[in-house]
């Protein structure tokens, strides 16, 4: 279903990889605005869990997302320690990624890349565009719409049990 | 297709089109209007014209048919009747159909008008019949002349494809074609050797438009009066062998195949084309198309077209703006350096200006959606055969575009409402009493930061009974809800989903869905409607909308250790509560606090938003008002009014009704705004809790005329208020502008007028703010004089019911109220006028009055008098009925024999003495007591007419005046005095 994907065509060959728990994960570099360090952030009542709050980013309001509470990873245990990366979707809004680390930019390499193996976790599977392996890791390339569409409230409760609506 | 000829075309047509409707329906009130005929053809005429070089061959097809039949009822002298202006209404919908398609699309829509182009030829055919048969209403030696030129273009029409007389046309000079065209313009032509239509038609469109002496649109007119003359001739010969796109000689062609029709269109067609014609035909034209061309000159040079989209992003980058100052100005604070600080003021103060002028780039006057309400109307009484005439006022209102674009399908909606429910059928009003014609009435009005909208029909009125009985069969309330309800709440129900009163569905106004989109709509722009309505006597929907929805007033509020925003609009009024207040109730499980004798559901806000499991109940509650509902919202802390910009929120709050957007605030944080409609829908009432809700107990409801808008200031810490009535303007100037004369400061106030300056400080001893450089001045008038009063900070204008608790002793005060939450001390404007324009009193002024019920009736001229003394009655709950004059009193007292009777002496038309007079003559009235109250009393041996009252009191004396009522009334110990206790302590009694 998820396909072997473009992602290495059309120029947006860099990456930019991020930790979010122990597993690495990329994002496509074109689609990164900036990665900003944590901004004082108002927290929305009543809202899913994945949103931890609104930022003010230079005077434009920003819904952050916490990438461990999407994938349903404990929460992070040090609160104040983490990296925002400002992304952008098509539908204009920007979003705040929140991720534990960033790492770094590196060219996608067609030869290494492969599909999504059946063996990762069911929520990477849904937002994944396949998998790279390095030496060391496996940096799941993430599609940024795909997973915002799954902390959307419609498509949260259709795509992913966990996330209810209060 | 040439773009810029197109714009030309579509600005011209667009701005004759959109006087097209207002002169049909003209005409339908005028059929004899020939004028008004030929103003109707020429645009339709000019609309036609110019399609021919565009190509555009739909829209010129209708043109065609619209103009054949105007062209028709304008050469037989036909008068209208309804079913025509219908029809050319129809054809000029349809026009109106092409041009806004070929404003989106840059091309010409395709559209299927075939319908209408056959009815408008039926119609064409119609008149040409009836004025035939003699039927047409002219006189008979009038309706001979079509036949005569009938008979006499008849045989030419046959050959008018051979008539050399017809190529003339394209060899006319240009001083004989295009006469009516500027000097310039026939000088600029003859220059470029172009003298001949023919001429001229060769050059083209473009070598004309360079020319410097014809703009675009001329150079597009005088090419189409060329084309017309050189087709008219040429078109003949090509008649036969290829039907040319020249459309109206198509047309005719067409036409030629129904023999009916053949009739009808021969004469039409041998005096187009008949020489008779040629020569007088064009000029007559012409003349109509340069008094178009000069109507469209005076536009204002000193104007240019912007792009909305250009605006709309320049309001955000203010907005931007205003926050990004809003930090500055906290920083600057803090740094405490004077240098800063003054740079601040300045940013300040060009924000300020830059943020309220743009703003007024964004306004409209809401005629721009009024213009089709007359049409609108029209139709609908035509089709319900109702009679009903549109009365507006305050035309010019302005509003924010998006705001106005927004308001446009709910406005249409109530009106059609109105016609359709509201107004009732022509033998129905006989029958009531009333004129046949009914009266829906648009008002529009600015009042305190927000717009009014009152849509007024003088109907049948909606029974507030049958609202009950249907929504008890829809299932909306309980039967037992329906008996508690009050009927100004009962009538609220209207907007529910699903619930019509009409006994008769119609077509027009839909079935029942609708009000309920209509209050959706209007909440949408961050308004609120409500409607009030008296059985027999009419129906009033009132809308209330910001001026502007970028920037909004709103409430600061803290829960737990979170801010919110909660919209000024819906708020009515802030209650301090704290934990030991006796007023707190708990009825199922829901918290209530007692309001006025009315318990006020109120929803905990840290509970309904899970941020805390259970709350203490103390803390401040902010009173909302949302049309059909009122409650409060219990929150910690009230930190006070903002302006804020409204930011939109993303898609993952979508779903939550609780949220109305965001904003950032000064310190850069961002604080999310309260949905008062959201959050009510969050309410979740027990049934025994919800039984209560609107339930009055013993005492008396709180009336929304008791509403009264308050100004609260402050000086040097303390609160005051001052009621709005009076207050004409607030002003803020710099500090220097008060100046001095002899012993008195003055201020130089619009058009020169030099009005009494009255500082607060001075007048109650409190401390100044230290100098600045701009001064708050609040100018309060009666309409006659004026004044100014200086305060140091404004703190808000608030719409509050104005309680007052304790009159105190002191000059100044009426008393103490609770505003904000917070005891303020009520101004009393009359002490403070009293102080800068000792004369004020002495002059009388004229006013409309207020209407309230019966049992006393108080007549004074002077609207202060009125505002000052009625309060007050009103506290001891006592009806009032206030006449303007001694002449007015006489009329209420007619029919009613009050209590007690209450006058100024000093009244146009009638004064008191003569009231008194009138009075003593009275049968019905005797024995009823007749009080002055007067700034000018008679002499203490002026007995001759001081015998005229049973009691002549001061005017400011007001604890005199109602200890005095009291007595005259036998308030004194009675039931009511104790309500007279609770809020009014007056010294005598205490």
């Amino acid at each position: 279903m998820n396909g072997v994907v473009n992602a290495g065509q059309a120029g947006s060959s860099e990456l930019l990889t991020c930790r979010v728990g122990k597993q690495w994960i990329g994002l496509q570099v074109a689609q990164v605005r900036e990665v900003v360090t944590p901004q004082p952030c108002t927290q929305m009542p009543l809202s899913l869990d994945a949103v931890m709050g609104l930022i003010n980013l230079r005077g434009r309001v920003i819904t952050q997302l916490d990438v461990r509470k999407v994938i349903g990873l404990p929460e992070r245990e040090d609160s104040k320690h983490y990296r925002v990366a400002i992304v952008e979707s098509i539908t204009g809004e920007d979003f705040g990624l929140v991720i534990d680390e960033v790492g770094e930019v590196i060219e996608l390499d067609p030869d290494r890349y492969e599909k999504t193996p059946k063996t990762l976790d069911l929520i990477w599977r849904n937002v994944s565009e396949g998998v790279l392996k390095q030496d060391d890791r496996v940096v799941v390339l993430v599609n940024v719409e795909r997973f915002i569409a799954i902390t959307i409230p419609q498509q949260a409760e259709l795509e992913s049990e966990g996330q209810t609506i209060h | 297709m040439d773009e810029e000829l197109l714009g030309e075309f579509l600005t011209e047509s667009n701005e004759n089109m959109a006087s097209i409707e207002e002169q049909l329906m003209e005409l339908e009130a005028n059929p004899d209007d020939e004028e008004l005929v030929n103003a109707i053809f020429r645009i339709i005429h000019t609309v036609k014209g110019s399609c021919g070089f565009l190509g555009l061959s739909g829209l010129e097809k209708l043109a065609h048919a619209g103009e054949n039949l105007l062209g028709k009822i304008r050469s037989l002298k036909f008068q209208v009747n309804d079913d025509i202006v219908s029809l050319l209404l129809a054809c000029a919908d349809g026009i109106n159909d092409y041009l806004e398609g070929l404003e989106q699309n840059g091309a010409e829509p395709d559209l299927d008008h075939s319908a209408l182009i056959a009815r408008l030829q039926a119609a064409e055919r119609l008149v040409e019949t009836m004025a035939g048969a003699g039927v047409a209403p002219t006189p008979t030696p009038e309706a001979a002349k079509p036949e005569e030129s009938k008979a006499e273009t008849a045989a030419p029409a046959e050959q008018a494809a051979a008539e050399p007389a017809e190529t003339k046309g394209a060899e006319l000079t240009l001083n004989e074609w295009a006469a009516d065209f500027s000097d310039d313009v026939r000088n600029a032509l003859r220059k470029q050797g172009w003298e001949t239509p023919k001429q001229v038609m060769d050059a083209g469109f473009a070598p004309l438009r360079d020319l410097e002496a014809l703009s675009p649109a001329d150079a597009l007119k005088i090419l189409g009066l060329a084309k017309a003359i050189v087709s008219r001739g040429g078109m003949a010969e090509e008649k036969k062998a290829a039907p040319e796109p020249e459309p109206e000689e198509v047309k005719v062609v067409e036409a030629t195949v129904e023999p009916e029709a053949a009739k009808a269109e021969k004469p039409a067609a041998a005096k187009k084309a008949g020489p008779p014609a040629t020569k007088a035909k064009p000029k007559q034209e012409e003349k109509k198309s340069t008094a178009l061309v000069k109507a469209q000159k005076p536009k204002s040079a000193g104007s240019i077209r912007v792009d909305v989209e250009l605006l709309d992003s320049l309001m955000n980058q203010v907005g931007e703006l205003v926050l990004t100052r809003n930090r500055l100005l906290q920083m600057v604070n803090e740094s405490g350096s004077m240098e800063f600080m003054r740079v601040g003021r300045e940013i300040d103060q060009v924000t300020e200006r830059l943020q309220s002028q743009l703003l007024q780039t964004r306004m409209q006057p809401i005629k721009t959606i009024w213009g089709s309400v007359p049409r609108v109307v029209r139709d609908m009484s035509n089709s319900l055969n109702k009679k009903i005439r549109v009365v507006m006022e305050g035309e010019e209102t302005e509003l924010d575009r998006s705001i106005l674009t927004a308001l446009k399908d709910p406005l249409t909606h109530i009106i059609r409402n109105s016609c359709d429910h509201g107004v009732e059928m022509p033998d129905v009003r006989r029958a009531a009493g009333k004129p046949e014609e009914g009266i829906l009435r648009l008002a529009a009005a600015q009042e305190s930061g927000h717009i009014v909208i009152m849509i007024v029909d003088d109907g049948g009125g909606i029974d507030p009974e049958k609202v009950k009985a249907k929504a008890v069969t829809m299932g909306v309330i309980s039967e037992a809800e329906a008996e508690a309800m009050p009927d100004q709440t009962a009538l609220q129900l209207i907007f529910n989903a699903g619930l019509s009163t009409a006994e008769k569905v119609s077509n027009l106004s839909g079935r029942g869905v609708g009000m309920d989109v209509v209050k959706t709509s209007i909440e949408k722009v961050g308004g609120t409607v409500d409607i009030s309505s008296e059985v027999g006597k009419g129906t009033t929907l009132r809308i209330r909308i910001p001026l502007t929805l970028a920037i909004i007033s709103a409430m600061i509020v803290r829960c737990t250790d979170r801010r919110f925003a909660i919209p000024q609009i819906s708020i009515r009024e802030l209650l301090s509560a704290p934990a030991s207040s006796e007023d707190w109730r708990t009825i199922g499980g829901h918290p209530f606090f007692r309001l006025r004798g009315r318990l006020l559901p109120v929803l905990e806000l840290a509970t309904t938003l899970k941020l805390v499991d259970e709350v203490a109940h103390e803390g401040s509650i902010v009173v909302i008002d949302i049309g059909d509902r009122t409650f409060g919202i219990l929150v910690n802390e009230i930190y006070g009014a903002e302006e804020i910009v409204v930011k939109p929120l993303g898609v993952h709050f979508q779903q939550l009704t609780h949220y109305g957007g965001c904003s950032i605030l000064g310190d850069g944080s961002v604080i999310p705004i309260l949905d008062c409609n959201g959050l009510a829908q969050m309410m979740d009432l027990s049934e025994e809790a919800d039984k209560v809700v609107n339930m009055a107990d013993d005492e008396e409801l709180v009336n929304l005329n008791d509403l009264q808008h308050v100004l609260v200031f402050r000086q040097d810490g303390a609160h005051f208020a001052i009621p709005m009535a009076l207050v004409e303007r607030l002003e803020h100037f710099p500090a220097e502008k008060i100046e001095t004369s002899g012993s008195n400061e003055v201020l130089q106030y619009r058009n020169g007028e030099v009005i009494p300056v009255l500082r607060w400080a001075d007048l109650v001893n409190l401390g100044r703010l230290e100098e600045s450089s701009e001064v708050y001045g609040l100018i309060l008038s009666d309409g006659s004089h004026r004044m100014c009063l200086q305060v140091d900070e404004i703190v808000d204008i608030l719409e509050v019911p104005l309680e007052i608790k304790k009159p105190v002793q002191d000059e100044f005060f009426l008393g103490t109220a609770v505003i904000l939450g917070q005891a303020t001390e009520v101004v009393d404007v009359f002490d403070v006028i009293k102080r800068a324009v000792p004369d004020w009193f002495t002059t009388p002024v004229h006013s409309a009055g207020v209407v309230v019920k019966q049992s006393i009736v108080f007549a004074e001229d002077a609207p202060f008098f009125r505002n000052l003394v009625v309060p007050v009655l009103q506290a001891m709950d006592i009806d009032i009925h206030i006449a303007e004059d001694g002449k007015k009193a006489c009329e209420i007292l007619q029919d009613k024999t009050p209590n007690l009777i209450l006058t100024d002496i000093e009244m146009p038309e009638m004064d008191g003495y003569e009231l008194a007079a009138w009075i003593a003559q009275q049968p019905h009235l005797e024995g009823v007591p007749v009080v002055a109250l007067t700034a000018t009393p008679p002499d203490e041996d002026d007995l001759e007419r001081r015998q005229h009252f049973d009691e002549i009191l001061l005017k400011f004396d007001r604890h005199t005046l109602v200890a005095r009522i009291q007595q005259i009334m036998g308030l004194g110990g009675a039931a009511h005095g104790e309500s007279v206790d609770a809020q009014i302590v007056s010294e005598e009694r205490g």
